[in-house]
């Protein structure tokens, strides 16, 4: 019971990993809960072995990809629509916010499914090794990928953020 | 990129998901069949089958004391016990868990298993088909005709017609395989290899 607390709260700290993971893959609502799903469940079954030689949140990052990357799915570059309950919750700077957020999601989602993971890593403050390790490939690749991501990402929101 | 890295920390869509999912849903448990879990539960499956056709092969040999067909199932259990012990090392290797290595080795993992089981799946067809078409062929043959096995082989009719069974079947077997993984499994494959290429490609 204890350690399904502390799994429960480490998940909590860092419940934005798979949320935001899960909005760049899933094409439909109900494939968004079952990921999402799958991906606790997963952690949950690889939590005893979870030893903190890295950190909870690097761990879980790397598990919800594993977990998405080799799932079955259609592998689609647009995103679904959100609901109308979503849309209208939100008002004024706060609806700006999230109608930026939608647009750089919808932008991420059209690069090839590993890329997309190279750049919500950088997003979210990994560093090029560190992607590197977690993706499995050499720190020069890494680099050079994200460079050409990157760019990638700037040409497709030119006309609606940048 | 440091605007767009902000309007990605700013970005709260689906929230309220967890507290969703942990409502209605365990998470202790999962009800989705992901591809390897599939192909673990297929090759117990097939495990099963395979050791009581084994066993059917062995009370072949028992009752039916015509040489000919016990040298076809003898090679059929040979066979069948070195696909038995290879699919059990597939089955015991197959690890279901995600939570110990980068992305690009969980990818070549599952790649792998798949791979695996599709070169073990033909070769099944290509070594069992014709000796279990050549055993079936004589079995059948001497209990329809009432004849010894070695009249029955010796019409040069006969041996026409079981060349015959053997060209057909055992390329039709191969290809029925082949076809057969392809449909279970083979979009995922192809999905699995495009994501290792993108890994792998430098730059």
């Amino acid at each position: 019971m204890r350690t399904e607390a502390i799994f429960m709260e480490q998940v909590q700290a860092n419940q934005g990993i798979i949320r935001k993971l899960v909005g760049l893959y899933a094409n439909s609502e109900d494939e968004r809960k079952d990921m999402y799903q799958e991906i606790l469940f997963q952690a949950w079954k690889g939590f005893a072995s979870f030893r903190g030689d890295a950190k909870f949140s690097t761990w879980l990052y790397r598990i919800s990809l594993n977990t998405i990357l080799t799932s079955q799915r259609k592998v689609s570059r647009v995103e679904y629509r959100e609901s109308v309950e979503d849309a209208a919750l939100s008002d004024g700077a706060d609806a700006e916010k999230q109608e930026n957020a939608r647009i750089l999601r919808q932008a991420i989602r059209r690069l090839p499914e590993t890329e997309r993971a190279i750049i919500t890593l950088h997003f979210d403050g990994y560093t090029n090794p560190e992607i590197a390790e977690i993706m499995g490939i050499s720190a020069n690749n890494a680099t050079v990928k994200l460079h050409r991501i990157k760019s990638q990402l700037i040409s497709l929101l030119q006309p609606q953020l940048l | 990129m440091n605007e767009l890295k902000q309007i990605w920390e700013q970005d709260t869509n689906g929230e309220d998901m967890l507290e969703e999912i942990l409502k209605s849903r365990s998470f202790t448990h999962s009800s989705i069949q992901t591809p390897l879990s599939k192909l673990k539960k297929n090759l117990a499956i097939h495990l099963v089958y395979a050791i009581v056709i084994t066993l059917g092969y062995a009370y072949i040999i028992f009752y039916f004391p015509m040489w000919q067909v016990q040298v076809c199932m003898l090679l059929l259990i040979v066979f069948n016990i070195w696909m038995i012990i290879k699919s059990y090392g597939l089955y015991a290797n197959i690890d279901l868990n995600l939570n110990g290595t980068n992305v690009l080795s969980e990818l070549k993992k599952h790649f792998q298993a798949f791979k695996e089981w599709e070169k073990q799946s033909l070769q099944a067809a290509l070594f069992v088909y014709p000796f279990a078409t050549s055993g079936g062929f004589m079995l059948g043959g001497t209990i329809g005709s009432g004849k010894p096995v070695e009249v029955f082989m010796s019409y040069p009719k006969v041996l026409i017609a079981l060349a015959v069974c053997i060209i057909i079947l055992v390329p039709l077997g191969y290809w029925v395989a082949k076809w057969m993984t392809k449909v279970a499994f083979g979009k995922y494959v192809d999905q699995l290899k495009e994501r290792i290429d993108e890994l792998e490609k430098e730059g």
